[in-house]
């Protein structure tokens, strides 16, 4: 661990390996896409990235945020992409993406509801777009499409009255 | 007192140095109108104005810089942030003249930038604009609570080339020299008051006192973490010269050199002589002219001092 990084502890090569696997077999997103980036690992289950000089995370003392979360380990080890993650750098994918065909489900979704509907993606973390927008991470499951769109990112429908 | 008359008691002692103050002070109490910042990390200005347009917002170019829009929202009482632009990060609501110490600071991509006080990071996201997220910004605040607020705007806004630090700036160590600082230091907000109209306002004027000390303590820290010809830009929100041109000499003492700035929007000098509500005459080194004051009634915004400095 680096002196000053008490927090963070950046991905070794195989660990960014399986990350890059993961983001273009799921998602199709290209690894060059991620060239510039460093991928950290905070506590014992998410991933961060970083676009910054990566020797200054051990320059600065005691770093509490680095750059932005971008997965999730969940407890059955499987990835989850969060949606600010997403909303940078799911416009590359090409993969497991849910087109949402109106404004008001785009508003259901961003709320935090759910849409019942079949898409023909596997289950599991998809990327939600509405038109050109990437709204963010949902988990589609048993033709029901889940919100991931955390609280503090949500939209509340009397907006849209 | 009156709130209104307490305000014009309070800023009675700036008479002198305020250009056109009786129009100063009528705009001091009209409500500041909204501003937006577009987020080029995401949108282009021209798609975002239009998508606002169509909902029925009236978005008006500001001069300052085509990132910054003036708007006439559809509902006031819903205010600027209640869409889903904002919630997907396009945008940030930002005063207009919260704007310039970025611009005046002129980051480039691949620089080393810190700022200083961040929080709830208006000007972080700014700079991270201006980069286009290369290079690293280290946003420090003293404050964990406004800390969170800065980090949900860098997620927001989806800016990846930022480190947060806690700490109290005056004690800020690193082990490498930064190549631009901004310190938009803690202040008495004085200017904020058409934001802000509960503003506290003191007429013993005890705030600017003690906050320019502290803001000395924090200019002379940054002196420390700048490279060698490195750029400090220092502002504050604030019509109080003791936090504005007397921070500003007390830099120039410890081996700072001043620069202009020209920004478009309309401004005046650094003050370099006034009398304060004592009646004391206070003067400053002449180049803290080249600092620069934007009243609110120059341009219906809130008020702001900026100084551009260099370590020489
Ligand atoms: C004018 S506000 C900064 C606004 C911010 N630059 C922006 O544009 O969003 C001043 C900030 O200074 C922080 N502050 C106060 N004392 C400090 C200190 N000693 N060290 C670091 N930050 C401090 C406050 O918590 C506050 O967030």
């Amino acid at each position: 661990m680096l002196p000053n990084l008490e927090r963070y502890r950046i991905c070794s090569s195989e660990e960014v390996r399986r990350i890059l696997d993961y983001l273009e077999e799921r998602y199709g997103i290209p690894r060059s896409v991620f060239e510039n980036y460093t991928f950290l690992v905070r506590g014992k289950n998410s991933i961060w990235i970083y676009s910054g000089h990566p020797s200054i995370l051990e320059l600065i003392p005691n770093v509490s945020i680095a750059g932005i979360r971008a997965l999730h380990l969940s407890i059955k080890k499987t990835l989850k992409p969060t949606t600010i993650f997403l909303q940078v750098f799911g416009k590359y994918a090409t993969k497991n993406v849910v087109e949402l065909e109106s404004e008001e489900e785009a508003v259901t979704f961003m709320s935090g509801g759910s849409i019942a509907r079949y898409y023909d993606v596997e289950e599991g973390f998809v990327v939600v777009k509405f038109g050109s927008d990437v709204l963010g991470c949902g988990l589609y499951s048993n033709g029901v499409l889940r919100s991931k769109i955390p609280k503090t990112l949500r939209v509340r429908f009397e907006w849209f009255k | 007192m009156s709130i209104p008359q307490k305000v014009f008691k309070y800023y009675e002692r700036y008479r002198s140095i305020i250009p056109d103050y009786d129009e100063f002070i009528s705009y001091i109490l009209k409500p500041l109108p909204y501003s937006i910042r577009v987020n080029t990390l995401k949108i282009t200005p021209e798609k975002l104005a239009q998508r606002m347009e169509s909902k029925g917002f009236i978005l008006r170019k500001s001069k300052l810089h085509p990132w910054f829009f003036e708007v006439d929202c559809i509902d006031e009482e819903r205010g600027i942030g209640a869409t889903l632009e904002h919630a997907l990060g396009y945008y940030y609501a930002q005063e207009i003249v919260s704007g310039i110490p970025p611009i005046v600071l002129d980051p480039k991509p691949w620089e080393l930038i810190l700022d200083m006080a961040a929080a709830p990071g208006s000007k972080t996201t700014q700079i991270a604009q201006m980069m286009k997220c290369k290079g690293t910004i280290v946003a420090n605040d003293v404050s964990r609570e406004r800390v969170k607020a800065l980090k949900s705007n860098l997620d927001r806004l989806g800016v990846t080339n930022t480190i947060v630090t806690i700490c109290d700036a005056r004690r800020f160590y690193s082990d490498i020299m930064f190549d631009r600082i901004l310190l938009d230091a803690p202040c008495s907000s004085e200017a904020t008051i058409r934001k802000d109209p509960s503003l506290p306002l003191d007429l013993s004027y005890r705030l600017p006192r003690s906050f320019s000390r502290l803001q000395k303590s924090m200019i002379e820290r940054a002196y420390h973490l700048l490279k060698h010809d490195g750029i400090l830009v220092y502002s504050v929100c604030t019509f109080a010269p003791e936090e504005c041109e007397e921070v500003v000499e007390y830099a120039l003492k410890i081996g700072f050199e001043i620069e202009e700035v020209d920004i478009p929007l309309k401004y005046v000098e650094g003050v370099t002589e006034w009398v304060d509500e004592r009646g004391r005459r206070r003067s400053y080194d002449p180049d803290v002219s080249k600092a620069i004051r934007i009243y609110p009634h120059f341009e219906n915004s809130g008020g702001m001092f900026v100084a551009k400095l260099r370590k020489v």
